[in-house]
């Protein structure tokens, strides 16, 4: 993905995060802001989300505006110093709020400061309104903590997590009182503890989103793992989606089976009210049919009619009395009785007597106008006496219909069958019972006992103002299935029917809890089932972010392996590379590899790393490296090789090589600096310049050597020639004496010729032959020398001092006995008129080197001379023996021995001291410490 | 100078041999001459600046005309010719080079340094005898030397 693409998305994710957040801080401000103005304006509908719930507490909506506010500068300004204070101080008040809420729960106080001054009464599912609950409570807290957790970008992951997973426990706890709401179950009604408000349950769910939108935020920017975290918010979409769908379809199926299952029991309930409809219309046409039988009966009549006649028939009496109780009997009557018109009881089923009553009389009276059976419908005969219902037959003469004989009375105990069957039911309920009412005026009429309460019948009214009440509603001539509280009060599904050709009507009811029960009891099968469907989609979308993330950490670990390989393969690149190999960042060493160790003589990384590249070279160099370092930042190209010094960790200095280059290190501008040891290069310059200049002085010496010999060696020629000539002169004119003086300068120029000879002679094999090299102790070397100059020891008296301690040399034994023969013979030749001519031979360490001498307290040299000392055919002295070849043989052969000579001497009269050195030359101590 | 008062001429000759045949040719000569003969270059120095063994007056007189050998013992004749050269006093007094070399760098860097003159000695007795004879000629009787501005005799 380009960094271009990258930013277009994260812009995007930034806008639409922005908007999210803003969207929830406006949501929780306004639910906040909403109730407070119900409770100042005393709209309850704004504060509780419904009749019946309990409305958010003043204090929860205080703080549910805070934390909106809050959410909005969030959104706004997610960096600001502003942003960071609201949060902290918003959470802080929340947490303190919350803390004293769970404590005063605790200690079962409800403070009145939470009403913030307002008058509130009243109580909703038995908890006092106006009162944050507990639950609230711990809600703001775990919001606080989320909030709290989630500030600041750089937080250790630890927080992430805090933040995260409070969050999600406050989304989670805040969808569960939802979804309790909203199934119509809502928890913690009726538990003495007051329960949290549908909109503070809403309230939380937005925080929590809005939070974890926060949470997320923070910990997408902590680092590079965009691709992980947008798997992550697919997941969670795939999660919520997959909930909703789930908690959708609980729902639904839970509101069509209780469609389903309140219809089959108001089918019940109507069934029921049909049966017992059928069952009381059958009774009551059943007994009025029994008084049909006896009406217009003309042998009954007849037989009534024999037992009144006057005097009396005794046996048409008795007669009747059978046939009374007959029937009586037969059809399960409580009396049968004939009254005659004057209200005397003429005969009865039973023997014993009862005076008619009054209200009997008046009815009798009434169906005098137009005779029939009818029904006298529930009464008491009077006050306190047992309820009886009675059917009223006029006896009409069997010869003038006009003629009433009296009326039988068929007078009917309810409690025998039609109240045990109204109160039967016909499956086994804890609350079912059938009411028989009668209106009765603008009142309706219990006819019948009740199940839950005793003596109602004919007691009971109610007012049919009442209408909810469905007894009410039935005595109204209301039919159909209503649900309603009943006389109780008790909430209640009602069948309303009206009997025919009666004046009574049935209800048939049951209570809405039993009916509701099982249903409820399905809720909670069905909320449990939703919830583990949930759960178990959670975790298997946590099995398949598991596996993501597995794989994800699985290929960025491949990804590292592969990094960490490609990085040490480099590495190994680098610290096998034969030059030496640092990175400056910032001014620091940050990296160095081996070679680069060695160079600087450092044993451990740790004595380079954090050093500054100015400790490192040479101060001379430090206005250029300046330079360089502000090029390399500017340009970002490789500086050119150049040559510069640094300075080891020991203080040596050491010439190198440098080059350096732009290096990518971590995002920041490092310098990858690449030096060389060249001191080796150096040396073997040097040593090329040496050898060079070696044999450029060789060569001159060879000139030197040539033109000395043709001029020396010409010298004592022309003396020859030309005293010859002389000498021919002086013979011719006979003077001896003459010829005498010019033949001794013939003879002192041919030895001195043969002098030369000899010595050039002796010069030129230094240089060609030389013996195989050997270890010689000084002291032998000394002894071999001195015997050869005995005679000029001896004669001059020179006192040889030799140093006792050993020295080891090595080389051409012939030679080096050569070296000290000349310069002991040298010194014994200049002793002048010393008195106490000595020689001192030894060696001494100068400057970490063996250095020979040879020191006499002769003549010593005039300063001016010493450079020709050392020169071919030089004499300082034309007076004394020799050709002047002995100190040019000395330093040849020190040369040859890859040594140099020079010579000390403070000046003439003052003795000299010629020090030589050799390779390979140990003095004793060396060798004891080097061994 | 008059004409009677000697030349006087400063060989400066490490080879007494060589000292010798140059003062048995000029002491042949009839032109009056005055033959100072040193033996190296440091004594030729001496010699002319009047220092060391020629500091006391009457030991060193001015010469008219220096006869410098080339390779001396102690300083180099060039360098001696250096010398002279430099200094004011000296530089005006004709310095002849009389050597065995004939080397031609040596002829250069004499005749560079200020050398009036350049004779090689030749191996040969006629020749060389001859060559002091002309040298005679011209230096003892022909040449003319300014007068000794020189308070010293």
């Amino acid at each position: 993905m380009g960094a271009e693409e990258q930013t277009l998305e994260d812009g995007s994710s930034e806008r639409r995060r922005i908007a999210g957040l803003t969207a929830a801080g406006i949501v929780t401000a306004s639910l906040g802001l909403g109730s407070l103005l119900g409770w100042l304006l005393d709209i309850p509908r704004l504060a509780a989300m419904g009749a019946g719930l309990i409305p958010m507490a003043p204090s929860a909506a205080l703080l549910f505006v805070l934390w909106g506010l809050m959410l909005l500068v969030r959104a706004h300004r997610p960096t600001d110093r502003a942003s960071w204070w609201t949060s902290l101080i918003v959470a802080g008040a929340t947490a303190l709020v919350g803390i004293a809420v769970l404590a005063a729960a605790r200690l079962g106080i409800q403070p009145e400061v939470e009403h913030l001054g307002m008058d509130i009464k009243g109580t909703v599912g038995g908890a006092r309104v106006g009162h944050m609950s507990p639950v609230t409570a711990a809600c703001f807290l775990l919001a606080s903590l989320s909030s709290t957790a989630s500030l600041r970008g750089q937080a250790p992951s630890w927080r992430h997590t805090v933040a995260f997973a409070s969050a999600g426990v406050l989304l989670a706890t805040a969808c569960s009182f939802l979804l309790a709401y909203a199934y119509g179950v809502p928890l913690l009604y009726d538990t003495g503890l007051t329960p949290p408000a549908a909109n503070t349950a809403i309230g939380f769910a937005v925080l929590g989103l809005a939070l974890l939108v926060v949470a997320k935020k923070r910990q997408g920017s902590s680092g590079s793992t965009t691709d992980r975290d947008r798997s992550w918010v697919h997941l969670l979409w795939a999660f919520v989606v997959l909930a909703a769908a789930l908690f959708a379809g609980g729902f639904f199926f839970q509101q069509r089976a209780e469609r389903q299952y309140r219809a089959e029991v108001e089918r019940q309930l109507q069934a029921i009210a049909s049966l017992k409809i059928f069952g009381i219309a059958h009774w009551r046409a059943e007994r009025l049919r029994d008084g049909e039988a006896l009406f217009r009966n003309d042998s009954f009549s007849d037989l009534v009619e024999r037992a009144m006649a006057p005097p009396g028939d005794p046996h048409s009496l008795e007669l009747l009395q059978v046939w009374l109780h007959r029937l009586q009997v037969a059809y399960g009557y409580d009396r049968v009785f004939l009254v005659d018109p004057q209200g005397g009881v003429l005969a009865a089923s039973h023997v014993e007597r009862e005076p008619v009553a009054p209200h009997l009389m008046s009815e009798l009276s009434e169906s005098v106008a137009a005779p029939r059976v009818s029904m006298l419908d529930f009464h008491r005969d009077e006050p306190g006496s047992p309820i009886r219902l009675a059917v009223t037959v006029p006896i009409l003469s069997s010869r003038d219909a006009s003629k009433r004989l009296g009326t039988v009375v068929l007078r009917i105990d309810p409690h025998q069958y039609l109240y045990p069957f109204i109160q039967q039911w016909p499956t086994s309920s804890e609350s079912a019972e059938t009411l028989l009412v009668r209106r009765d005026g603008e009142e309706a009429l219990f006819l019948n006992e009740l199940r839950f309460r005793k003596n109602t019948a004919l007691e009971l009214r109610l007012s049919l103002r009442d209408s909810t009440i469905p007894a009410a509603r039935a005595a109204l001539g209301h039919e159909g299935v209503i649900e309603a509280g009943d006389y109780r009060g008790v909430k209640v599904i009602a069948a309303l029917r009206t009997i025919p050709d009666s004046p009574w009507f049935v209800v048939a009811k049951i209570d809405a809890d039993e009916v509701y029960g099982p249903l409820r009891e399905r809720l909670w099968q069905m909320a449990l089932t939703v919830l583990a469907l949930v759960f178990g989609a959670g975790a298997a979308l946590g099995v398949v972010w598991r596996q993501h993330n597995l794989r994800f950490y699985r290929e960025r670990a491949l990804a590292s392996e592969a990094l960490h390989s490609s990085d040490l393969r480099f590495r190994a690149l680098v610290d096998h590379a034969p030059v030496a190999i640092f990175i400056n960042r910032d001014d620091r060493v940050v990296e160095a590899n081996q070679v680069c160790l060695q160079l600087f003589g450092a044993s451990s990384k740790e004595q380079l790393l954090g050093k500054s590249p100015y400790e490192l070279f040479h101060p001379d160099s430090h206005p250029l490296i300046r330079d360089r370092i502000r090029q390399l930042r500017e340009h970002g190209a490789a500086v050119p090789l150049i040559e510069e010094r640094i300075v080891r960790l020991d203080g040596s200095t050491v010439d190198v090589e440098v080059t350096a280059a732009p290096f990518p290190d971590q995002g920041t501008r490092a310098i990858h600096v690449v030096l060389r040891d060249i001191t080796e290069r150096k040396r073997a310059d040097d040593a090329l310049r040496t050898s060079e200049q070696e044999l450029r002085a060789r060569n001159d010496e060879l000139m030197r050597f040539s033109y000395t010999v043709s001029h020396d060696l010409k010298s004592p020629l022309v003396t020859i020639q030309t005293f010859v000539g002389y000498l021919t002169q002086d013979l011719a004119k006979q003077d001896a004496a003459s010829a005498d003086k010019d033949l001794g300068f013939i003879r002192s120029a041919a030895s001195k010729m043969g002098r030369l000879l000899d010595d050039i002679l002796e010069l030129s094999r230094i240089g060609r032959k030389m013996n195989p090299p050997q270890q010689v102790m000084l002291a032998d070397v000394v002894r071999d020398a001195l015997e050869l100059v005995a005679g000029r020891i001896a004669s001059r008296g020179v006192q040889v001092e030799v140093q006792e301690a050993p020295v080891r040399l090595f080389g051409d034994r012939t030679r080096l006995v050569q070296v000290f023969q000349n310069l002991v013979d040298n010194a014994a030749k200049f002793m002048g008129d010393q008195p106490a001519p000595r020689v001192e031979i030894g060696a001494e360490l100068l400057d970490g080197e063996t250095v020979l001498y040879v020191r006499d307290n002769g003549t010593g040299i005039d300063p001016r001379h010493r450079a020709r000392l050392f020169g071919l055919f030089e004499k300082l002295d034309p007076g004394t023996d020799g050709t002047g070849i002995g100190l040019a043989l000395v330093r040849r052969i020190v040369e040859m021995h890859g040594g140099r000579i020079w010579v000390e001497s403070e000046g003439r009269g003052k003795g000299a001291c010629f020090r030589f050195t050799l390779a390979k030359t140990l003095l004793n101590a060396e060798i004891e410490r080097k061994t | 100078m008059s004409a009677g008062e000697p030349v006087i001429i400063l060989l400066v000759e490490d080879d007494p041999a060589h000292a010798e045949i140059v003062r048995r040719c000029l002491s042949d000569f009839r032109v009056a001459n005055r033959l100072m003969h040193v033996a190296d270059g440091q004594e030729a120095l001496d010699y002319l600046l009047r220092e060391g063994a020629y500091s006391q007056i009457g030991t060193s007189p001015r010469p008219h005309l220096i006869l410098l050998d080339l390779r001396l013992p102690k300083i180099d004749g060039l360098e001696v010719l250096a010398r002279i050269k430099k200094d004011d006093s000296l530089k005006a007094i004709p310095t002849v080079i009389l050597t065995t070399s004939a080397a031609e760098t040596d002829m250069v860097r004499a005749y560079e340094g200020g050398a009036g003159s350049y004779l090689v000695k030749p191996v040969d007795f006629g020749r060389f005898t001859g060559l002091l004879e002309t040298f005679g000629f011209y230096w003892l009787m022909w040449n003319r030397y300014p007068v000794a501005q020189d308070t010293t005799p």
